[in-house]
């Protein structure tokens, strides 16, 4: 695994602006950087990645059948109890899955570790999906890059698919495609992804989520009032079981994607109950409840998350007590507006560096297949929203 | 290889694509999609018409005709002013809050039922669907069309040719009673601190 400068295409950003994509720049910084590349080798990426990622996916199902029959530990995933009703059906059924995105730590040579498993919400797929496989076309096509290089990048083959079988088991249903106003990073996933649903033979129709109305039998209506019967939302469900409708969630003849039982997953809670179902797995770290910290190594140092943390928001470091550490200037807590639901424990494991860049690797489902890559990189150590995407190959 | 073998870049093009939606009823004006089959249907404008032109009985005629209108009601095109809806279909009534026009008549497809008698087949309709006359200018003027825009034809024929498409059931169209109950929590949260300032905004992780 090899962190290689190379130069940008000249006119990317051109080809950015032919095919919508609006968001490689951010508030004047680059979310999008080709400056650079990292190349694996396939056993890399087989071994290294592509396997331990779908085996974590099963252990991570066995974590939702154990939590969802289970009221204790639905509670200390912090779900509310008037949506379990809603959540174990949803589990019951066997509403299928879309897609996820697990984290890893991963420098070629060890083993990849868990970091987390972005279930519901996942968004960075059109850059990896579409946008860095067309960098490869490119470079290969300007011989900048040599044609045996590959990508681990069958995203949007996957999803397509996907689609298609999500569109046999829903042949009369018009699928809804929502998320929130004011983001042109959502609108431009949840737009990638209606484009894959209509390249399957899906009717699809766009609402944000605020414009989300209600009729009187509690059925939920678009912007135009029509019904909406299937539903990709780009929002987590432990907002929506927070919001004013989450109280009739459930009501509906609706088919949703993330399906309920989503909310077990991208939790972090389920960090804790993995490494308890699956002790000393080689790619999972030690991760413990607020009430296990009897059970914490006295020389372990620990990272605090929030139950509901998203995009690495109110994340600490503590010792092995829970205690803060302070004056360590290399280990920068980040702020955020999550916590107040509690907090789990995770033994500290920092990214690897290559030149003076911190390095996650997000690994793409799509339902129970591994599907792909996408590379973060952060000059801190926790990898926030404004981490810059960078493409990779395979050679 | 790991990696997609084919992507269409003429389908990922954005230039011509525009994320605001067109008015409903113009949004699915799409004619006959390619791929799908066709299917034989007869437009007729009364029960009686219904009778003579199909081989349906008349209590088959009778009971496409209820079930077209009860589908007029879930799925009729609707206006929030009386003027847009007149420019499109010329003749229209008050439906609760809203503007829908006036059912022209309604477009029948058969099929006969070899589940019964083998010596008495019986024709019953497979299909029945209101239908608009669309008053519009453009190239849809006096054409009949389905409550979601699929244009038929012109009337007068004996019986029209159309796509599968066009005979899937129509997306319920409802009277919404409130809005804005999602998205609240997302917003509380975007509104802490400031450090948010600097970020997308963004609820994906």
């Amino acid at each position: 695994m090899l962190r290689i400068p190379c130069e940008e295409r000249p006119n990317w950003e051109a080809t950015a602006d032919e095919f919508g994509f609006k968001f490689h720049t951010l508030y004047g910084e680059k979310y999008w950087d080709e400056s650079a590349y990292y190349q694996f080798t396939l056993e890399q990426i087989e071994q290294g990645i592509e396997a331990p990622t779908e085996e974590i996916h099963q252990m991570c199902l066995a974590v939702v059948d154990a939590v969802i029959q289970d009221d204790d530990l639905l509670e200390r995933f912090a779900i509310p109890a008037s949506q379990w009703a809603f959540i174990r059906k949803s589990w019951q059924n066997g509403d299928p899955s879309l897609y996820s995105r697990l984290d890893f730590a991963y420098d070629g040579k060890g083993v990849a570790k868990l970091y987390e498993n972005n279930a519901d919400t996942p968004t960075s797929i059109y850059e990896t999906g579409f946008w860095q496989w067309v960098w490869l076309e490119n470079k290969v096509d300007s011989k900048a890059l040599n044609r045996t290089a590959d990508q681990f990048n069958s995203v949007q083959e996957k999803l397509v698919n996907r689609f298609k079988e999500l569109h046999a088991l829903n042949p009369e249903r018009t699928l809804h495609f929502a998320c929130c106003k004011d983001t042109e990073e959502d609108r431009g996933t949840v737009q990638y992804l209606e484009d894959c649903a209509i390249a399957a033979g899906i009717e699809t129709k766009f609402v944000y989520i605020e414009d989300i109305g209600i009729d009187q039998d509690n059925q939920f209506t678009d912007i135009d009032n029509l019904v909406i019967q299937w539903m990709f939302k780009l929002y987590p469900w432990e907002f929506m079981f927070e919001d004013e409708y989450g109280e009739i969630l459930g009501k509906q003849n609706i088919r949703w994607i993330e399906p309920p039982w989503k909310a077990i997953l991208s939790n972090k809670a389920l960090l804790p109950m993995l490494w308890k179902l699956f002790p000393n797995h080689p790619n999972l770290l030690p991760a413990f409840f607020e009430d296990e910290l009897h059970l914490v190594p006295a020389d372990m140092t620990l990272v605090k998350k929030p139950i509901f943390s998203r995009e690495g928001a109110n994340i600490s470091f503590t010792n092995h007590l829970g205690e803060p550490i302070d004056g360590d200037e290399s280990l920068l807590d980040s702020d955020g507006p999550y916590g107040s639901e509690g907090y789990i424990y995770q033994q500290m494991h920092v990214l690897p560096v290559f030149q003076n860049n911190h390095t996650l690797i997000g690994s793409w489902l799509i339902d129970d297949q591994a599907a792909g890559i996408s590379i973060r990189e952060d000059s801190q150590a926790i990898t926030q929203d404004m981490s810059r995407y960078l493409p990779h190959i395979i050679l | 290889m790991k990696r997609t073998s084919f992507l269409d870049l003429s389908l990922m093009r954005k230039h011509s694509r525009a994320f605001a939606l067109a008015p409903l009823s113009l949004a699915v004006i799409s004619g006959c999609s390619s791929g799908s089959q066709d299917e034989q249907v007869k437009f007729v404008t009364s029960v009686s018409e219904c009778t003579t032109t199909t081989s349906l009985t008349e209590s088959e005629c009778q009971a496409a005709y209820e079930q077209a209108v009860l589908d007029a009601e879930a799925t009729a095109p609707r206006y929030q002013y009386e003027r847009d809806c007149l420019t499109e279909f010329g003749n229209c009534e008050r439906q609760g809050s809203f503007f829908v026009p006036f059912m022209t008549g309604y477009i029948v497809s058969e099929i006969i039922d070899e589940v019964g008698d083998a010596f008495e087949r019986k024709h019953r309709y497979k299909h029945s669907y209101p239908a608009y006359l669309y008053s519009g200018s453009g190239s849809y003027r006096n054409k009949i069309m389905t409550s979601d825009g699929h244009v038929i034809g012109s009337p007068g024929q004996r019986s029209y040719r159309v796509s599968r498409d066009a005979l899937k059931p129509k997306p319920k169209v409802t009277r919404t009673i409130s809005r804005g109950g999602f998205g609240a929590t997302a917003s509380a949260k975007s509104n802490w601190g400031s450090s948010k300032s600097s970020s997308k905004g963004g609820w994906g992780g």
